[in-house]
């Protein structure tokens, strides 16, 4: 995920213009429809201030949509700042000795791996083998944390299965002998090494090539924003009483299950889907026991000053002591164009929950605000 | 300094191939070979190594005998996965396509591909 670079072309700006009246047209279409149909739409607009362009990434960030890149984390009370990678799986089981502080748990723990990165084979091997690729790209992940009660403790555990990505690179033949040419080439235009050159001057040689490399990367990152994928997720978490790990104070804690899928459309235009289930383990009446959802989303980024995101996800939560089920529909739009001008992005937001019941937030609204670093990102 | 180790060439080993490979991870190489005189002066590029061309023709014994060699490799970093683990097997075959030597190269050999693509290298006498 990068953002992209900002021409500043007069052509550019005046495409982007024309983009720019042609969303705010269809922001001002949808919510007269919505009026209509859902007699508890609202409009509101707010003051252009950080809060509220948190408030418009929440629009569609409030579904859970895709899988999380470490399943595990999503299961703790705070996702961990800073995440350890272990290279391999027997790192794993190397790291995992060291949470243990005799029978008490280690708080603020937050690692991932591979744990079949030595399953991939050579890279021709790799290339050929969907199962390969499947187990070389799995990532496994695992933290602690400190319930928010403040006496807890979390242990979380999950994996990702990236089971289709068009966008791996590794797997892709043509990309990677033009990578390797490329750094043979700048490698060849440099002068013969001295025979008895030593590691050191083949590092300083090496950090020039990779630098021509890195374009080739980025662009290649850039060609496969929008790459096919399907992606499988599960986690699991447990609750000790305190920070000893002992049966009797050990119990179940959440678990979730997640499935996302993405195709392009075209170059500028990706369509996303989601589905997502998560189990909570509840102490009393009307805590949330599980929910369920499923959605589409579209993003677009038809020029690198404007991009459009759109999603729609039905939602189901049950609660301790419910017999029914809540359901709504969860809406959310966001366009941002950058203002060469002014420097930063302006963006306006759409959205919110339909027929939520007991919840503030169950009507739509709309916002927008200004703000520098863009909130869609390919 | 680079370690150059001594290779003893089959004189009937027929055309002699230099290869490297990563059996055990799915990683790019790259490299040039590049290939010195016997009084250990450059003497031009060799060949090129890429995930198509693993291996590059050095000559016949009696062609590299007493000449140097010194193999630049790189194993590339692809995309953005985190740290990937290599080992990088450098061999000499013969005509017949048996590897007469097989080593895992010291400078480089072993190692974390991360943030950025990893060098290694490779120098060997040709006796």
């Amino acid at each position: 995920m990068r953002c992209r670079r900002y021409p500043h072309s007069h052509a550019a700006r005046t495409g982007a213009r024309q983009l720019v009246l042609i969303g705010l047209g269809v922001f001002l279409l949808v919510p007269k429809h919505r009026l209509t149909a859902q007699a508890v739409t609202t409009a509101s607009t707010t003051a252009n201030d950080s809060a509220t362009s948190t408030r418009i990434g929440e629009l569609i960030q409030s579904v859970s949509y895709g899988v999380p890149a470490s399943p595990a984390f999503e299961l703790l009370p705070n996702k961990p700042e800073e995440v350890a990678p272990l290279v391999s799986g027997h790192d794993f089981q190397t790291n995992a000795k060291t949470w243990l502080d005799g029978t008490a748990l280690r708080i603020g723990i937050a690692v991932d791996s591979r744990p079949f990165v030595k399953n991939g084979g050579s890279l021709s091997q790799y290339q050929r083998s969907t199962v390969r690729q499947i187990a070389f790209r799995t990532m496994l992940s695992a933290g602690t944390a400190r319930a928010t009660d403040g006496h807890a403790t979390i242990a979380a555990i999950g994996v990702r299965i990236p089971l289709v990505d068009d966008g791996d690179a590794r797997a892709d033949s043509e990309f990677v002998q033009l990578a390797a040419g490329t750094i043979n080439r700048v490698i060849a235009s440099l002068p013969q090494p001295p025979l008895n050159a030593d590691a050191s001057f083949f590092a300083a040689r090496m950090k020039i090539a990779d630098k021509a490399l890195d374009s080739l990367r980025d662009d290649y990152e850039r060609r496969k924003w929008n790459a096919r994928k399907l992606e499988l997720g599960a986690a699991g978490s447990v609750q000790a009483g305190g920070t000893q790990l002992t049966p009797d104070s050990t119990q179940l804690g959440r678990a979730g299950f997640w499935l996302g899928g993405a195709v392009p459309v075209s170059t500028w235009l990706q369509l996303t889907s989601s589905g997502a289930m998560t189990w909570a383990r509840t102490d009393s009446v009307g805590q949330e026991s599980s929910r369920a959802s499923g959605g589409l989303g579209l993003r677009a980024f038809p020029v690198a000053v404007f991009s459009v995101a759109v999603e729609v996800a039905r939602v189901q939560a049950r609660h301790t002591g419910d017999r029914g089920a809540d359901h709504w529909t969860h809406l959310g739009t966001v366009a941002e164009w950058y203002v060469a001008e002014l420097g930063g992005w302006l963006g306006a937001g759409y959205g919110g929950d339909l027929n939520r019941s007991g919840h503030l937030d169950r009507q739509l609204s709309l916002r927008y605000a200004f703000y520098k670093d863009r909130l869609l990102t390919q | 300094m680079t370690n150059i180790v001594d290779i003893a060439i089959p004189p009937d080993a027929g055309a002699i191939t230099f290869g490297v490979a990563c059996p055990a991870s799915p990683q790019a190489l790259s490299g040039i070979v590049w290939r010195y005189t016997t009084t250990q002066q450059p003497d031009g590029k060799c060949g090129e190594i890429t995930p198509a061309t693993p291996s590059v023709p050095l000559g016949s014994p009696g062609t590299i005998a007493g000449r140097y060699f010194v193999l630049e490799g790189a194993v590339l970093k692809l995309g953005s996965d985190g740290p990937i683990p290599y080992q990088v097997i450098v061999s000499l075959r013969g005509s017949n396509g048996t590897a007469f030597h097989q080593e895992v190269p010291q400078d480089g050999g072993v190692g974390t591909v991360d943030k950025e693509s990893s060098p290694f290298q490779y120098s060997f006498h040709a006796v």
